[in-house]
C-alpha cells in the first residue's frame, strides 16, 4: 500500500467526511479534486477502505454513553451539557467500559424511529416510547412505555427477548409488535411465532393473534387480532379490531403527538377500523365521524367521546 | 423499472464515466458504468429528491466495494467473523484457540486505538455511519457548527486509517 503524506491523508479524510454525508451534493468539487492527482484517489479509496473495514467493529463496540433521543429542534445548552459529561467520563478513563452495560433509546410523541440490530433485524419505536437494550450482543429488551415493532428475520442470530411490565416474550423468527401503557403490555404477532411468558404459562402466538396482559395477571389467553395490526404505526396506519377506544386514544397520542383523552363512558367502547395518523395529525376533529362518537378541542388536547 | 431514473443516468452517462475515471478505473469505468445501470434497473427506489447525487453515490459505494474485492485479506474476514462470535457468546462454530487470541488481540487493538477519539467524535462516528443520521441533524443534536462535525468526523476516519495499518504490521 502507498504510503501518503500526512496532508494528502488529511484532505482525503475531508473529502471522505464530506461525501458520506446523505445530504453531499458537490459531486463535481469532488471529481475536479480527484481528477488534480491520480494519488488523491488513491488516498481516498485507502481511507475509505479503512473505514468499511473496522465499521463493523466500531459497530459492535459499546457505544459513547450518551442518552441521545434526537430532539427535533437544536437545544445547544443541553448539547454542550451532555459534551461536557461525556468530557468528564473520558477523563476517567471509562469510555471503553461500557461493552455490557445497555442503552436506553427514548423518543418523545409524534417521534419516530429506527434502530437496526445484527444481521438485519429492526427495531421500531413509535412516539412516545423508551426502550432498554442490554446483553452481549443487546437482544435483551425491555420495554418501559410505548409502543415498539420488531422485524427479526436473522436466523444465525440468537433469539431476541422483550421484558415489559412482568410479561416476558421471547420471538421464534418473526415481526411484532408489544406496547405498554402504564400497567398493562399487549403483543400483536403478523409473521412467524412468539412464545409469552417462557417460564411459565409458555404461551404460543402465532400470525393474528395477539394479548393483552395487567402486570400480576396470572392466566395468559391468546386473542384474535387483524394481521395487519402489528406495527401499522410504522406505515402512518393504526388497525383495529373490537378494540377499546381508550387504547386508540393512547396509540394516537404516541403517534401523533397531539394529547388524546376518553371520557370514562367511552374509554371501554369497541372500534373496529384503520386510522390514518397523517390524517388525524391535520384535523384531529375528523377523529369524530370515523370513532362515531364526538371529538371536542380541550384547553391541552382533545377529548374524545361524551359524558363523564 | 426505475425509468425515471434510467433516463437520468443516460443524461449523466459522461459524467459518471468522468467520475469513474478520475477514480483510477481507466478502461474498466466503462464496466463499472454497466454494472451501475444494473444497479438502477434492479434495485427498487422510491420517488428521489436528488436522483443525480444518488447515482454518484451509488458509483462511490461501486468503486469502493470493487476495490475492496481486489483487495480485502481473506484471514481478516475471518477475524472479523470470530470476533463477532466471540461477542455473542456463540460457540457453534468454536473457532481454534489461537484465532480467539487474534481475534481478542484485534479487538483489543481497535478499542484502544479508538479510545484516542474524543467521546464526542466517537458519538458523532457512531451516529453517522452506524445509524446513518446526517450531518445537519447531529450538529443541530449538539449544538455545534456542521464543520465541527465534519473535522471529528476527519479525524475519525484518519485514526481507523492508523488503526488498519497498526492491525497490518501485526
Amino acid at each position: 500500500m502507498t504510503q501518503h503524506p500526512d496532508h494528502l491523508l488529511d484532505a482525503a479524510a475531508g473529502w471522505l467526511a464530506r461525501t458520506n454525508d446523505p445530504e453531499f451534493a458537490d459531486w463535481d468539487g469532488f471529481m475536479a479534486w480527484l481528477e488534480a492527482d491520480p494519488a488523491n484517489a488513491d488516498a481516498y479509496h485507502q481511507l475509505a477502505d479503512s473505514e468499511a473495514e473496522l465499521l463493523p467493529v466500531v459497530e459492535r463496540l459499546a457505544p459513547a454513553p450518551e442518552p441521545l433521543s434526537a430532539p427535533a429542534v437544536a437545544r445547544p445548552r443541553r448539547g454542550w451539557a451532555i459534551a461536557a459529561g461525556l468530557a468528564a467520563l473520558g477523563a476517567l478513563g471509562l469510555t471503553a467500559v461500557p461493552i455490557l452495560s445497555g442503552k436506553t433509546y427514548t423518543t418523545a410523541p409524534g417521534e419516530m424511529r429506527t434502530i437496526a440490530l445484527a444481521d438485519g433485524d429492526e427495531l421500531v419505536l413509535n412516539g412516545g416510547t423508551q426502550i432498554h437494550l442490554a446483553g452481549l450482543d443487546r437482544r435483551d429488551i425491555r420495554l418501559d412505555r410505548g409502543q415498539l415493532m420488531l422485524k427479526l428475520h436473522g436466523r444465525d442470530e440468537g433469539p431476541v427477548s422483550v421484558r415489559a411490565g412482568d410479561l416476558e416474550v421471547v420471538d421464534v423468527g418473526t415481526v411484532f409488535e408489544v406496547s405498554r401503557d402504564e400497567t398493562a403490555t399487549r403483543v400483536l404477532v403478523s409473521e412467524g411465532e412468539v412464545v409469552a411468558d417462557p417460564d411459565g404459562a409458555r404461551l404460543h402466538l402465532s400470525r393474528g393473534e395477539g394479548l393483552t396482559a395487567s402486570d400480576g395477571e396470572t392466566v395468559l389467553k391468546a386473542e384474535k387480532v387483524a394481521i395487519d395490526a402489528a406495527g401499522s404505526f410504522s406505515r402512518g396506519q393504526l388497525t383495529y379490531m373490537g378494540d377499546p377506544i381508550a387504547r386508540v386514544a393512547a396509540d394516537l397520542s404516541r403517534s401523533t403527538g397531539i394529547d388524546f383523552s376518553t371520557t370514562p363512558a367511552m374509554a371501554q367502547r369497541p372500534f373496529s377500523g384503520t386510522l390514518s395518523i397523517a390524517e388525524v395529525r391535520r384535523d384531529p376533529a375528523s377523529l369524530g365521524p370515523l370513532l362515531g362518537v364526538p371529538v371536542k378541542s380541550s384547553g391541552r388536547g382533545w377529548i374524545v367521546g361524551e359524558g363523564p | 423499472m426505475n425509468d425515471g431514473l434510467m433516463s437520468v443516468l443516460d443524461e449523466n452517462s459522461d459524467r459518471l464515466l468522468r467520475y469513474f475515471r478520475a477514480h483510477g478505473a481507466g478502461e474498466a469505468a466503462e464496466d463499472l458504468l454497466q454494472e451501475l445501470r444494473v444497479k438502477v434497473m434492479t434495485t427498487p427506489t422510491g420517488p428521489l429528491g436528488a436522483p443525480v447525487s444518488y447515482l454518484f453515490r451509488a458509483a462511490t459505494n461501486l468503486v469502493i466495494d470493487r476495490r475492496r474485492a481486489e483487495t480485502q485479506s481473506r484471514k481478516r474476514d475471518d477475524a472479523w467473523t470470530d470476533l463477532a462470535d466471540l461477542q455473542e457468546g456463540r460457540s457453534s462454530q468454536a473457532p481454534s484457540p489461537e484465532r480467539v487470541i487474534d481475534s481478542r488481540r484485534t479487538l483489543a487493538l481497535v478499542e484502544e486505538g479508538l479510545a484516542e477519539l474524543t467521546p464526542r467524535a466517537r458519538t458523532i462516528l457512531r451516529r453517522h455511519r452506524v445509524e446513518g443520521e446526517t450531518q445537519r441533524r447531529i450538529a443541530a443534536e449538539l449544538g455545534i457548527s456542521q464543520s465541527t462535525v465534519e473535522s471529528d468526523l476527519r479525524e475519525a476516519y484518519r485514526l481507523l486509517h492508523r488503526i488498519r495499518e497498526r492491525l497490518d504490521e501485526e
